[in-house]
């Protein structure tokens, strides 16, 4: 009962969502708005309720498994991956490669760049370094066993 | 006298077969996936959309059929979009304190992925269609494949492409990190959101649960943001 309850009010956001998205003409995919709206509401509320939690978790849990469908359409365009299989893993391979060392990098620096300019106190609580983060969430996890 | 042809017809005739199929090379996978100590390469979805694809071309099964039959999966993407909200705001108080850094890295980091691989296609010349999929690169399937038509793109060809560069990502990601020394957690999990989205949140999460944290996070943010710009951009 619960998973259905949870899964009504996905539907009801995302009815809301397309509505939105076609009333006001906007270019952007209707879940995608609904998704927005759910994450404003939660925010509001403060909580997640246990029935969205439930569907939730059983629907993202088997998330890959709804990709397939439109996987298996690639091999209407194998025609097009033949011609152009070259830029493709090109790009594909580069683009990966160069980005996951650069956005990692630039997190370090940002972090850094912190520290520098505001010594961490525990009044400034936005500023405190991602190390202690760690090293809280690290010792949260060590008190529950 | 038993009518086994008869019987055999039926169940590949049966409107529910291409669902059964998908069910079922994704269970397979999945096992295979476990058995093999989860070789990214062996990601359940890459096994399962590929022994479909040699199903559909070895057997008189067309696409169209199976596709037909399969459609409910791809029909309930939607909710699964809004319900990506709940994540998100579970965690919530990560991003509050880390926000600047995290969303500098996120634009930063997102917008080199996404226009390099554009423009290594549009420079290789690639036809129109792969260079406007190639956009919805570092975005979620789920939202990439629902993007993707709307910006001239293709759907499947999306889906390949976010596969790929997602299971290219994760099993790139330790060997890189550890060559450049990264061993911070936090930038450790954003690289793989913003990289390689679902896969390499899977991955972070096997790293740490401060590095699946931010992979969620950065996979959330990346989609939400490539949802609401490229649109506006590039229609």
């Amino acid at each position: 009962m619960l998973f259905i309850n949870g899964l009504s009010v996905l539907l009801l956001y995302q009815l809301m969502g397309e509505v939105t998205v076609r009333w006001l003409g906007l270019p952007v995919p209707g879940p995608v708005l609904a998704m927005i709206m759910l994450f404003i509401s939660l925010v509001i509320k403060g909580s997640t309720p246990s029935a969205l939690q439930s569907s939730a978790n059983t629907i993202l849990s088997h998330l890959s498994l709804l990709f397939i469908p439109a996987g298996v359409g690639i091999m209407v365009h194998f025609e097009r991956l033949q011609n152009e299989w070259l830029p493709i893993s090109i790009a594909v391979l580069l683009s990966t490669v160069i980005t996951l060392v650069f956005s990692a990098t630039v997190m370090l620096l940002m972090n850094k760049m912190f520290n520098l300019s505001k010594k961490p106190t525990e009044d400034m609580p936005l500023n405190k370094s991602l190390d202690q983060l760690q090293k809280e969430l690290i010792e949260k996890e060590s008190d529950h066993g | 006298m038993m009518h086994w042809q008869a019987a055999l017809s039926g169940i590949w005739q049966s409107p529910y077969l291409g669902l059964l199929l998908t069910l079922m090379s994704f269970q397979a996978g999945l096992v295979l996936f476990k058995r093999s100590g989860s070789k990214p390469w062996l990601h359940p979805v890459l096994v399962s959309a590929a022994s479909l694809c040699a199903i559909i071309l070895l057997t008189d099964l067309s696409y169209e059929r199976y596709f037909e039959s399969a459609n409910f999966l791809n029909q309930i993407l939607g909710p699964v979009i809004v319900a990506l909200a709940i994540p998100l705001y579970e965690n919530i108080n990560l991003l509050k304190r880390y926000w600047f850094a995290f969303v500098v890295s996120n634009v930063v980091g997102g917008g080199v992925t996404i226009f390099m691989a554009v423009a290594i296609v549009y420079l290789g010349q690639g036809s129109d269609v792969s260079v406007n999929t190639m956009w919805t690169k570092s975005i979620t399937t789920a939202i990439a494949i629902d993007l993707a038509p709307g910006i001239g793109g293709v759907a499947a060809l999306a889906a390949a492409l976010v596969m790929f560069t997602g299971v290219f990502g994760a099993m790139i990601a330790p060997s890189l990190l550890r060559l450049f020394r990264i061993n911070h957690a936090a930038a450790q999990g954003t690289a793989l959101g913003v990289c390689a989205h679902a896969v390499g949140t899977a991955r972070a999460l096997e790293m740490g649960s401060v590095q699946g944290a931010f992979a969620a996070l950065s996979m959330c943010f990346m989609a939400l943001l490539c949802a609401l710009l490229l649109p506006f951009m590039l229609s």
